[in-house]
């Protein structure tokens, strides 16, 4: 009798922890080929990015100053070193512009104005704003919205194109994401659920690598008082500040991101007084 | 003599031209590649563009939201009509090479949305057979003729439109296509029937005891009958699907479809021509040593049955799908009976990258089982069963499958118009498929 | 019977056990493993890029894992459940590559133009010009890790 009960119940646990799925049950195990990353899409990413920074640095010219590039490329490389991505190698520039803003593209270019260093009070602040655009990169935003992969080569797909009559217009296709993309960071700007999702990759971020987490927040805070003067508009790149601080004030709390290490308060002062 | 009986019959009845028509059997290509692969058992699963064909609720469960599919089959369908002239076989034979389907789904709002074609029933018929016949009466003396048959006949059932499929909660979803119908159809149908017989034959043939069989062949000397039939046919008209996919359980999924074609306009045209020298052939058409002609022509609309299709489908891993559906049709009138078909499937994927289908399927006549001893309204009642295999391979970013369709079946003809005569009727079909589907 | 069944069911029992064996890999260069799920605990110990952690739980933004026999705390950001990847490296674009952009660029314009519907408030996009040299130059920049460590323990 006893073993009847010890046999139901082991059958019993065995079954209950096949691992549930919910109801993605009908996805059939080729689809997990679908989300493998290989190195030919990292290829294609990069050449993507590449030319939207080439066309970002069109628009903008680069800030020429040694010492403050420097300053910038070791922040955000330090961040970089605790990101997931190290598939890529990330490049920081500075760009001459009177607005406030900072740009990245995928393939890990990260571009800043010289405004919104004007507008920055820290290094921690400098490294919430390259960590936001990192996080735009590592989270995939752009790669993902055009859908950049690298090309299947395989006989069956090279096979698949001439059954299905589909022409080769990758190259008119990749133009048409660049100008996409241009236009994007430009002036359409990301979904606001990226740019909420990035600012919750950029204070884990902050913390993972050591920075105050609540730069992110005063630096925003201070951008909307700088810009409110101006004109509001200029925010179609970014969502509502209000909402996006309220979400990210509410994700720090959850999250146990308030964390008040450090600023790096002097030596961002003494660089940026030399070098702006 | 018994060849001259078969003369008899073969000239008052010759070929009757409605044998054999598509709308005979609601399943005679299979559509979409996966589906193809299960035998057409796809009501329960249906997530894929070919999903958009057997139940639109499927395709909000795609694995990537935007595809395309595309498929091309090569149809070979044999239909033998054993000894239906004189003691000879006929057979009709129709070969087509068809891009049957093509269809892309996208995420729009808050549902996915597709179009679709597809070419559900096709045919394309080309046979120019001489059917030698020797018609030598008991005398000796040596007659032969031959039977010649023109048949051209090119069918194609297309549908084409939009699909909107929406999740209703975690475990319910709807959609809807609404295709345009259209059947376009062009025959062209001669028989030529040449008897060099002489009088000594005839004198022959009289001094047997079928001297009424042959007093109806001839008294000429030359014989003969030409028939020449043009059909041209193109019904235009709206199909509805409204499907729905439930999950009761985890890894259980049911698929319900409902549709229904309704025809908005038909116009089928008829020329006939009819040359005899036969002595009392006395049909509206044919009168001896008259060259008539007849046209035709019929404007209105038919019914469709309507068709309830029903599905359950079993995964009890990423690597194993389970599957089967009926199809229930809705009988038209007392004539066109209410039937079913069935048909399961089975997915197996061998590798990450490599799967393997397999179905077996009815696709029955809807034409009533036919009564022996009368003229039937539908002169063909054939049951089919089919079975399915296909391989696919599977990239990151698109799929590719071929597969063989095998359908056979047995069942009876009236293949001579105006005789109660059935024939024995064996139908052969083989469907090589390929397909393609990206991931956009 | 009964013991084959029980032996059976011990089976279905023990490979799903091992099935749900779950590795995470290190993503970032270094990941801090800490004593509690919070920044600011107390560090446990480095452990390097690539190197297979086993998971015992997961929350919201952490993993707790087991790595040389040290129970400890990982921060989401630094593991995923596929190795790293080795890194990519592009530099420049080839020649041909360029010269082929260049001449493409006008008729693509027009493309996208037509097909987008321009904006006349953002003429800018339409008449993009690329600096390849400044991009080159950017490229060319860089900091090393051992820098970057010190830069970061200067810090405060």
């Amino acid at each position: 009798m006893h073993t009847h009960f010890i046999f139901l119940f082991l059958l019993l646990l065995a079954i209950s922890s096949f691992p549930l799925l919910a109801d993605n049950f009908r996805l059939r195990v080729h689809t997990q080929t679908l989300s493998l990353l290989t190195e030919e899409d990292i290829h294609a990413e990069i050449h993507f990015g590449k030319t939207v920074a080439a066309r970002l640095l069109g628009q903008y010219p680069p800030y020429d100053n040694k010492a403050l590039t420097r300053y910038v490329n070791l922040v955000g490389q330090a961040l970089v070193l605790n990101s997931p991505r190290q598939d890529i190698t990330f490049h920081f520039s500075i760009v001459n512009s009177n607005t406030i803003n900072a740009y990245s593209t995928p393939g890990g270019y990260v571009f800043i104005t010289t405004q919104a260093i004007k507008t920055m009070q820290d290094e921690s602040e400098l490294a919430a704003v390259l960590a936001h655009e990192i996080a735009h990169i590592t989270e995939k935003h752009i790669v993902n919205e055009f859908k950049i992969k690298g090309k299947d080569d395989s006989i069956t797909s090279g096979i698949t194109r001439i059954v299905g009559g589909s022409k080769d217009s990758a190259t008119v296709a990749f133009q048409n994401a660049v100008d996409k993309a241009v236009d994007l960071l430009l002036s359409r700007g990301f979904k606001h659920d990226d740019e909420l999702g990035s600012d919750q990759v950029a204070v884990t971020l902050l913390a993972q690598t050591g920075y105050d987490t609540m730069a992110l927040e005063r630096y925003l805070r201070r951008v909307i008082k700088a810009t409110e003067e101006d004109d509001r508009k200029k925010s179609n790149t970014h969502p509502t500040t209000d909402l996006r601080l309220d979400t990210l004030n509410e994700y720090q709390k959850s999250s146990d991101l308030i964390l008040h290490f450090p600023q790096g308060k002097k030596r961002f002062q003494a660089i940026t007084s030399n070098n702006l | 003599m018994k060849n001259l009986n078969y003369i008899v019959l073969l000239i008052i009845g010759i070929i009757n031209a409605s044998v054999s028509a598509d709308e005979y059997h609601y399943k005679d290509i299979l559509i979409g590649d996966r589906a193809a692969g299960l035998g057409g058992t796809y009501v329960a699963v249906s997530d894929d563009p070919s999903g958009m064909y057997y139940n639109p609720a499927g395709i909000v469960y795609a694995a990537s939201q935007k595809l395309s599919a595309s498929m091309n089959t090569y149809n070979i369908r044999k239909t033998t009509y054993k000894n239906a002239l004189a003691g000879k076989d006929w057979v009709r034979s129709s070969s087509l090479l068809l891009p049957n389907f093509f269809g892309v789904t996208q995420p729009l709002g808050v549902g996915t949305f597709g179009i679709s074609y597809a070419i559900p029933d096709s045919a394309i018929e080309d046979q120019d057979q001489t059917i030698p016949l020797d018609i030598s009466p008991n005398d000796g003396n040596n007659a032969t003729t031959d039977f010649t048959i023109n048949f051209n006949n090119q069918d194609n059932t297309y549908n084409a439109g939009p699909s909107f499929a929406l999740k209703i909660s975690k475990n319910l979803s709807m959609g809807i296509t609404l295709y345009g119908y259209t059947r376009i159809q062009e025959q062209i149908f001669n028989q030529v029937f040449e008897a060099p017989l002489s009088h000594n034959d005839i004198a022959a043939v009289e001094a047997t005891e079928t001297i009424a069989a042959v007093d109806a062949v001839v008294n000429t000397e030359d014989v003969y009958h030409m028939e020449n039939l043009y059909i041209s046919r193109k019904e235009y008209g709206i199909k509805p699907i409204f499907g729905i996919m439930y999950t009761p359980y985890e890894k259980i999924s049911l698929g319900i479809t409902f549709s229904n074609t309704w025809m908005l306009s038909n116009t089928i045209v008829r020329q006939e021509v009819c040359a005899s020298t036969l002595r009392n052939i006395n049909t509206t058409l044919c009168k001896q040593g008259e060259l008539n002609r007849l046209k035709t022509e019929f404007e209105g609309t038919r019914e469709f049955p309507w068709e309830l299709a029903t599905g359950i489908a079993y995964f009890p891993s990423n690597t194993l799908m389970l599957t089967s559906d009926i199809v229930i049709y809705k009988g038209i009138n007392a004539t066109t009976k209410p039937m079913f078909n069935i048909s399961a499937g089975i997915e197996y994927y061998l590798t990450k990258t490599f799967a393997l289908r397999a179905g077996g399927f009815t696709n029955n006549a809807n034409t009533p089982e036919l009564i022996p001893g009368v003229i039937n309204r539908y002169p063909e009642h054939v049951d089919l069963k089919g079975g399915t295999i296909s391989l696919s391979n599977f990239t990151r970013s698109s799929s590719l499958s071929f597969g063989v369709v095998l359908t056979k079946g047995t069942g009876e003809a009236q293949v001579l118009s105006g005789s109660p005569n059935l024939q024995v009727t064996e139908i052969l079909g083989i469907t090589a498929f390929m397909s393609a589907s990206h991931s956009l | 019977m009964k013991k084959i069944l029980l032996l059976l069911s011990f089976i279905a029992l023990s490979t799903n056990a091992f099935a749900a064996d779950e590795y995470l890999y290190v993503m970032s260069a270094k990941a801090k493993l800490l004593s509690k799920p919070v920044f600011g605990s107390q560090h446990l110990g480095l452990i390097s890029k690539g190197q297979k952690v086993i998971t015992i739980k997961k929350t919201n933004n952490w993993f707790q894992v087991k790595f040389k026999g040290k129970i400890g705390w990982l921060s989401r950001l630094t593991v995923s459940p596929h190795p790293p990847m080795k890194r990519v490296k592009v530099i420049g674009l080839a020649k041909a590559d360029i010269s082929q952009h260049s001449r493409l660029r006008a008729s693509s314009v027009s493309t996208t133009a037509a097909v987008r519907g321009l904006r006349a408030d953002n003429p800018r996009v339409s008449e993009q010009v690329s600096d390849y040299a400044a991009l080159e130059k950017m490229e060319a920049f860089g900091v090393s890790d051992n820098e970057v460590f010190a830069f970061l323990e200067e810090l405060e």
